[in-house]
């Protein structure tokens, strides 16, 4: 039984001896074949290499990203390999800063025109013309205005838009005239009249707003209605110009505080509550990102859908704020070399750009999302068309684009942004005064221009 | 050998306590932004705090979140341990369920209370709504003073287990004899609860509420799921100014100089409460 035993073991188990005579053959082994590889050709040594890219975006559609990201790398044969990684929203702008200036490994990202000067001035960011000159000459002139200029820094452009959009006055028309109103409204202060109207005629709170102090589109649907009003925030040399007597930001934030203190407003935390809202019949109005409508006219979804339209955004001039949201090259990846900046550009083009003459991504979020574009072909797209008109009246969509505008972008804008929407919800809450303020967003720019001088 | 151990209890101290004190203290002279070549400031950052309305408001914010919660956490906790201290059938089961809340992570906790008052989907209103008791939803989180008694809500609902176990844990150290001669003498449960359960507990009321002193001052995570300090400034506590500060506003070393001032304010308030309190309430002399 024992010797069984011991015969097992020596089968099994290596003495020491049989260890080193292997390991011995081995190395052999080895250094006669690392002599036959160094004598290959470096190219099949190398064999094909892969580059791997890090894509950082904001939570939205991770899915559809994902998906698109699949058939990039299936495009290129994986020999570009895409790594996703995303952030809530509302945190965007304090992680992307603390990574970008971590100088954690990040080779593509989504911007706005709200951040590019920070981050470019920071030098975490890059001129996409620089590396990919066919984007000042061929992709430039085909891009619409607001969402050139919010890709535009120092007369550089830096990227490719991933969406561009405008904000739009929406309103429950089936509701309106059930009511007796034949019209939307052309001004905020007929607004006013509507909505008291419409009160006395059972719908308490007409207008529903989407303004909370964590979201940065607090600062975006503000500055859209105050844009209807013909007003801006800064100057051309960016002095502040919302704090004048009776500036259209003056007359928008008094007129918002008053709505809401009358209750014939009512303020909600995100968009998609808005929407909901929207879809209970107890509101007419809001003033919402476009692609809101494509949701809340989305019959799969809300009871509502397809009652719900755009008009010119209330005002004397009707303009509102156009905005893009775009791909950003990254100072690390350039740092990488030349073999990674090569399969950025190539990403960057795929998902921003052209590709076998199609603007494939953009189209799909436009059509599978509703999403906003600023490749300007996709205006005349049959597909985008078609797709638009099941929920928005696509000539009034072109329409209000031609009215709307980019904000002018200070360096540190991304800062005075989030301090104004804390500004703004206090004001519209009835927590402090509109002059007061105003004028502590007056101070906090004259802060900035002294810390950034 | 006594020095030895007594040094490496001081290394651990020095390294998990007063290096970050320092670096803090150090970084607040400092303009220390991601965006800004760092340049030596002074006293600048805390003459900007001062200066600036927020700090005003954020202090009086967190003081009144604490004069809030910490008496209604105090009372809460001695009315379920006075419950509990009682045998009754599934006692065991109720502690578990009563200590739910504390073991739930604040940010979850947050995110669970905006379910109950978010405007326009929240369970409170949707229960208000079917009991009749509104016809339109009410904005808890929109309006500042109903936001604040939100975040009240929840920070109590928080807290309150914590104070509940420790104070039971007191009772339960009480000698029966006390209680058996008390009844002796006549002394009904109200007269044994002030005159033996009060004087036994006091040591532990002292801790819990120093403890949840400093949890109200340092109040951040419950806030943020739930509030995110909105709307406007209605629920910005001096925690949450820190922050907002450091990373919305990328001013780390304002950030670091409210930091300072808030660990001194702490400091402050905790030694000026211990030198009230009477001296046996502390260490359970006098018995």
């Amino acid at each position: 039984m024992g010797d069984k035993v011991d015969n097992r073991r020596s089968e099994a188990e290596w003495t020491r001896r049989e260890f080193l005579k292997l390991a011995g053959a081995g190395a052999a082994f080895a250094a006669l074949g690392g002599a036959g590889v160094v004598s290959l050709p470096r190219a099949v040594l190398a064999g094909p290499k892969v580059i791997n890219l890090n894509f950082t975006v904001w939570s939205y559609s991770i899915d559809t990203i994902q998906d698109n990201i699949n058939k990039f790398q299936t495009t290129y044969n994986n020999a570009i390999t895409v790594k996703l990684n995303d952030v809530p929203w509302p945190q965007y702008h304090e992680t992307m800063v603390n990574r970008l200036s971590s100088k954690t490994a990040l080779h593509v990202l989504y911007n706005g025109g709200d951040w590019l000067p920070e981050f470019a001035r920071a030098g975490w960011v890059v001129p996409l013309e620089d590396y990919l000159p066919r984007a000042r000459t061929y992709y430039a002139p085909k891009i619409v205005g607001y969402a050139l200029q919010d890709m535009t820094y120092n007369g550089k452009m830096y990227g490719l838009p991933y969406y561009a959009d405008i904000t739009t006055f929406q309103y429950n028309a089936k509701l309106l005239k059930d009511k007796g109103v034949a019209h939307p409204p052309t001004t905020w202060e007929e607004l006013t009249d509507q909505a008291k109207f419409l009160r006395g005629k059972g719908i308490e709170s007409p207008m529903a707003f989407e303004f909370a102090v964590g979201l940065p589109t607090t600062y975006d649907n503000f500055t859209a209605m105050m844009f209807g009003r013909g007003g801006e925030w800064f100057d051309k040399d960016l002095n502040p110009i919302f704090d004048q007597p009776n500036s259209a930001a003056r007359q928008q934030l008094t007129w918002l505080a008053d709505m809401v203190k009358q209750k014939l407003a009512t303020v909600l935390p995100h968009e998609t509550d808005v929407v909901k809202a929207m879809n209970t019949g107890k509101h007419v109005y809001t003033v919402l990102w476009n692609y809101n409508l494509a949701d809340a006219n989305n019959a799969a979804v809300h009871p509502l859908a397809g009652q719900f339209k755009a008009a010119l955004m209330p005002g004397s001039t009707h303009e509102t704020q156009g905005q893009c949201k775009f791909y950003n090259l990254t100072r690390y990846a350039v740092d990488q070399g030349q073999e990674t900046v090569d399969g950025a550009l190539k990403f960057i083009e795929y998902f921003g750009g052209e590709y076998k003459g199609q603007y494939a991504i953009a189209k799909r979020w436009a059509v599978e999302k509703g999403l906003g574009f600023g490749q300007l072909p996709l205006f005349e797209d049959a597909d985008v068309k078609k797709s638009f008109g099941q929920w928005i009246d696509f000539d009034m969509f072109k329409l209000q684009a031609s009215k709307a505008r980019a904000r002018r972008h200070a360096v540190w804008e991304g800062i005075f942004g989030e301090f104004a929407r804390v500004q703004l919800v206090r004001a519209i809450s009835g927590e402090a005064p509109v002059d007061e303020t105003i004028g502590a967003m007056a101070q906090k720019v004259k802060e900035l221009r002294a810390q950034f001088k | 050998m006594a020095y030895a151990l007594a040094g490496g209890a001081l290394a651990v101290v020095a390294l998990f306590t007063l290096y970050p004190a320092g670096y803090a203290l150090v970084g607040s002279l400092y303009t220390l932004s991601p965006i800004l070549p760092t340049s030596f400031a002074g006293l600048a950052n805390y003459a900007l705090i001062f200066d600036s309305p927020y700090f005003g408001f954020a202090l009086r914010t967190t003081s009144v979140l604490a004069l809030a919660t910490v008496p209604a956490v105090l009372l809460l906790g001695l009315l379920v341990a006075v419950m509990l201290n009682r045998p009754f059938r599934g006692a065991t089961l109720v502690k578990v369920v009563i200590l739910l809340p504390w073991t739930i992570p604040a940010a979850t906790g947050g995110v669970m209370w905006k379910g109950v008052f978010a405007d326009s989907w929240g369970a409170l209103n949707a229960v208000l709504y079917d009991l009749g008791a509104v016809h339109n939803y009410v904005p808890w989180l929109t309006t500042p003073r109903l936001a604040f008694l939100a975040t009240t809500t929840a920070q109590i609902w928080a807290q309150f287990p914590l104070a509940a176990v420790l104070l039971l844990a007191a009772m339960q150290a009480i000698p029966g004899e006390l209680y058996e001669a008390a009844a002796l003498d006549g002394a009904g449960g109200l007269r044994s609860f002030a005159a033996i359960t009060l004087p036994h507990l006091q040591p532990m009321l002292v801790v819990v509420t120093l403890f949840e002193i400093l949890v109200a001052l340092t109040a951040f995570d419950m806030i943020f799921a739930l509030t995110g300090g909105g709307p406007g400034t209605a629920t910005t506590v001096l925690s949450y100014f820190i922050w907002a500060e450091s990373f919305k506003m990328l001013s780390f070393g304002k950030g670091l100089a409210l930091a300072t001032i808030i660990a001194g304010l702490s400091v402050v308030l905790i030694a000026a409460l211990m030198r009230l309190m009477p001296r046996e309430a502390l260490v359970g002399e006098g018995r």
